[in-house]
């Protein structure tokens, strides 16, 4: 299984703030458990807030969606 | 330089027509046969066990496949495979080759070839289509600024055993130093811990795309994949098997022996068993973490009928009907 690391070690690993990734968590941004998909996900959010001036709305909003769409995609290979 | 082209329905041996159906036949039956636990040749049955692999990944998904014949429709022009005008690789959600703009990479020992990599794999970065960039208006103020390298993703195709087990896997990593223009090949190795799930990424710290400016590596991420096996497919951590059993083994119950992933058991069939029903077996699929707890093997029961029967056997057939209350249609 992932290992799982502490909030610390996740914010030294990702250079995101502890209070960061606690929002974060708070909005369901990122799953409370945080293991290697979380880092994925904290610097994929990151490289959207920097890039993209992407807000807290926004940031939802499409993590919500590229989450849904990375899911459908594994469901119909399994049911292939 | 676009990457050697494979006729993946060569590969298969199938027709450029063929239905979903005619792969997966073609598939299963060739996996069967070059699956590496049951060929003569260990060798050579290995890598074409992977390149039957690659094949049905490409060709036995609907989007994928389409993608495939558009980029292969000019394949065999003189000069070479050359994607056709227009083609991009965002599209293909893939990544590896950046088409000429930017950074290159390319992996080695993933079990997939170039070929692949460059055009289907889950290749990219931070997930994202190539192209999605960072480059914004105030770029240009932030030159000099040190900056962590990308996250580059990537597939790697993991035998079912290997899952069941865990492994080391040697990878070897090519990338094009933005900065100064030099290959850059690293290599190390790969642990693929037991119980890897299909989708499962696996983490390779440092090993992204060099930082620029003095900062830090981006990371590898390896996409798992299962290698389809002829007997077995997953969902999780759980395994499922078809079972073809006669018609009275499912009316009148029975005991067969069944091939899991690291051992045989035998299953009781119980009496009136229907086509299609699942049995669980507990704890006979792949491991779910350091706990020791493994998944469910699942038999689902597909009842095949004889199409050819001896004098002997209709004479037993006609007593049945003769006999029987049994109507299916009431």
């Amino acid at each position: 299984m992932n290992e799982t690391y502490t909030l610390e070690v996740l914010a030294e690993i990702t250079g995101v703030t502890t209070q960061t990734i606690v929002q974060y968590q708070e909005h369901g941004l990122i799953r409370p458990e945080f293991d290697d998909e979380t880092i994925r996900a904290l610097r994929r959010i990151e490289h959207l807030r920097e890039s993209c001036e992407m807000n807290l709305a926004g940031l939802k909003l499409l993590t919500g969606l590229l989450n849904e769409v990375e899911q459908l995609r594994e469901e119909l290979r399994a049911r292939r | 330089m676009p990457a050697q082209f494979k006729d993946y329905y060569t590969t298969l041996g199938v027709s450029r027509d063929a239905t979903p159906d005619d792969i997966k036949k073609a598939f299963r039956k060739l996996a069967r046969q070059y699956h590496p636990d049951t060929a003569k040749d260990k060798k050579t049955a290995e890598e074409k066990f992977k390149e039957i692999n690659e094949a049905n990944e490409v060709l036995g998904d609907p989007e994928k496949r389409k993608k495939y014949d558009t980029l292969g429709a000019r394949w065999n022009d003189a000069g070479g495979f050359e994607p056709p005008p227009g083609w991009q690789q965002a599209d293909a959600g893939a990544g590896a080759g950046a088409g000429g703009q930017g950074q290159e990479f390319h992996f080695g020992g993933t079990g997939f070839s170039d070929f692949f990599e460059q055009y289907f794999s889950g290749g990219s970065r931070y997930g994202f289509p190539q192209g999605f960039e960072e480059e914004t208006p105030g770029g240009a103020a932030r030159q000099g600024r040190a900056r962590r390298g990308h996250d580059i993703e990537g597939d790697i195709l993991v035998t079912l055993e290997e899952a069941m087990h865990g492994t080391q896997r040697p990878i070897s990593l090519q990338t094009v130093n933005r900065q100064t223009g030099a290959v850059e090949t690293h290599e190390f190795q790969v642990r693929i811990p037991p119980g890897a799930t299909d989708g499962r990424r696996i983490r390779v710290p440092g090993q992204g795309e060099p930082g620029r400016n003095g900062g830090a590596a981006g990371d590898l991420y390896l996409r798992v994949r299962h290698a389809s096996h002829p007997d077995f497919t997953t969902r999780e951590a759980d395994l499922h098997h078809e079972l073809d059993v006669a018609p009275w083994e499912a009316v009148l119950g029975a005991e067969v022996i069944v091939p899991t992933l690291d051992c045989s058991i035998k299953l009781r069939l119980p009496a009136g068993t229907e086509d299609r029903q699942q049995l669980r077996v507990r704890g006979k699929g792949l491991p779910k973490g350091k706990t020791g707890e493994r998944g469910d093997f699942f038999v689902t029961i597909n009842v095949v009928l004889p199409t050819q029967v001896s004098d002997d056997e209709r004479k037993l057939w006609e007593q049945l009907r003769a006999t029987s209350t049994f109507n299916p249609r009431a």
